[in-house]
C-alpha cells in the first residue's frame, strides 16, 4: 500500500481490510520526518510486550525477546544476530497465542522490518542511526 | 462421500508449559521455538503419523494437546456452492 493512497483512507477496519491491510497492533504513532523508525518500533514493541496478559509462553517470552532485541538495535548496541532473530521470531509467533495479541504485535514488527529495512540494517551492521534527532538523544 | 474426517493437532496455548515432549515424539510435525514452546505444522495429520500423533498428545504432562476433526477440505465444498449460486442468480439478474 503506497503512502499516498494510505493517507487518504479512513481509519476504519472495514475500509482498511478492503485495501488488503489492517490496524496491525492497533497502536497509532506519529513519526516526525527526523525520527528513526527503529526507535519508534522499539517504543511500540516495549508497550506491546508489557500489555501481554502473560497466559501463553510464546507471547510472554516471544514478545519480551522481540522488544529487547529491538531496543538493543535502537540503542545501536545490538547483538550480532538480533536482526536475523527478529525476522524469525516475528514469523514464528503469529497464531500461537490463545488471543490475538501476539498476532497484532508481530504484524507490526514484520511491517516495520520491511518498511524500515535500511534503517534496521544500518543499526545492526554499522551500529549507527541515520537520524540526527535521535543521534543527539542517544549521545 | 469423503472416507474419513481428517484430524489436526490443537494446542491449548495457555495450558502448554513448554515441556517439549511432543516435539520429541513427533518431530515430523512439531518443532520447538527458542523457548521450548511447540510450533505445530498446520493442516491434517498424515495417516502414517496418526499413531505417533496420538502418543504425543497422550504424553503431554499438562494435557495441552488434542486431536480434533478438521472441517471438510475446501476443495470438496466449492462445487455445490457455485452450483447453488448459479441457480440463485438468474431471477435476480432477470430485469426484462
Amino acid at each position: 500500500l503506497e503512502p499516498e493512497r494510505a493517507w487518504r483512507l479512513a481509519l476504519d477496519p472495514v475500509q482498511l481490510r478492503a485495501e488488503g491491510t489492517g490496524f496491525g497492533c492497533g497502536v497509532v504513532s506519529f513519526l516526525s520526518a527526523e525520527e528513526c523508525g527503529v526507535r519508534a518500533t522499539a517504543r511500540i514493541m516495549e508497550f506491546m510486550a508489557g500489555q501481554s496478559a502473560a497466559q501463553c509462553g510464546p507471547c510472554v517470552f516471544g514478545l519480551r525477546a522481540i522488544a529487547d532485541a529491538t531496543a538493543r538495535l535502537a540503542a545501536c548496541s545490538g547483538a550480532r544476530d538480533d536482526l536475523e532473530r527478529l525476522g524469525r521470531w516475528s514469523t514464528q509467533l503469529a497464531g500461537r497465542g490463545a488471543c490475538r495479541h501476539p498476532d497484532g504485535a508481530v504484524a507490526l514488527m514484520s511491517s516495520a522490518l520491511r518498511v524500515f529495512s535500511e534503517e534496521f540494517a544500518l543499526h545492526q551492521r554499522s551500529r549507527r542511526c541515520s537520524r540526527p534527532y535521535d543521534r543527539a538523544k542517544v549521545a | 462421500m469423503s472416507p474419513e474426517p481428517k484430524v489436526g493437532i490443537r494446542v491449548d496455548r495457555i495450558r502448554c508449559d513448554g515441556y517439549g515432549m511432543c516435539a520429541e515424539l513427533l518431530p515430523e510435525l512439531i518443532e520447538l521455538d527458542d523457548w521450548g514452546y511447540p510450533i505445530v505444522r498446520a493442516g491434517a495429520v498424515p495417516d502414517d503419523l496418526l499413531e505417533h500423533a496420538r502418543r504425543a498428545v497422550d504424553v503431554c504432562p499438562v494435557l495441552a494437546f488434542k486431536l480434533a476433526n478438521l472441517p471438510p477440505a475446501p476443495s470438496a465444498a466449492p462445487a455445490p456452492a457455485t452450483e447453488r449460486s448459479a441457480k440463485a442468480r438468474p431471477p435476480v439478474l432477470a430485469r426484462s
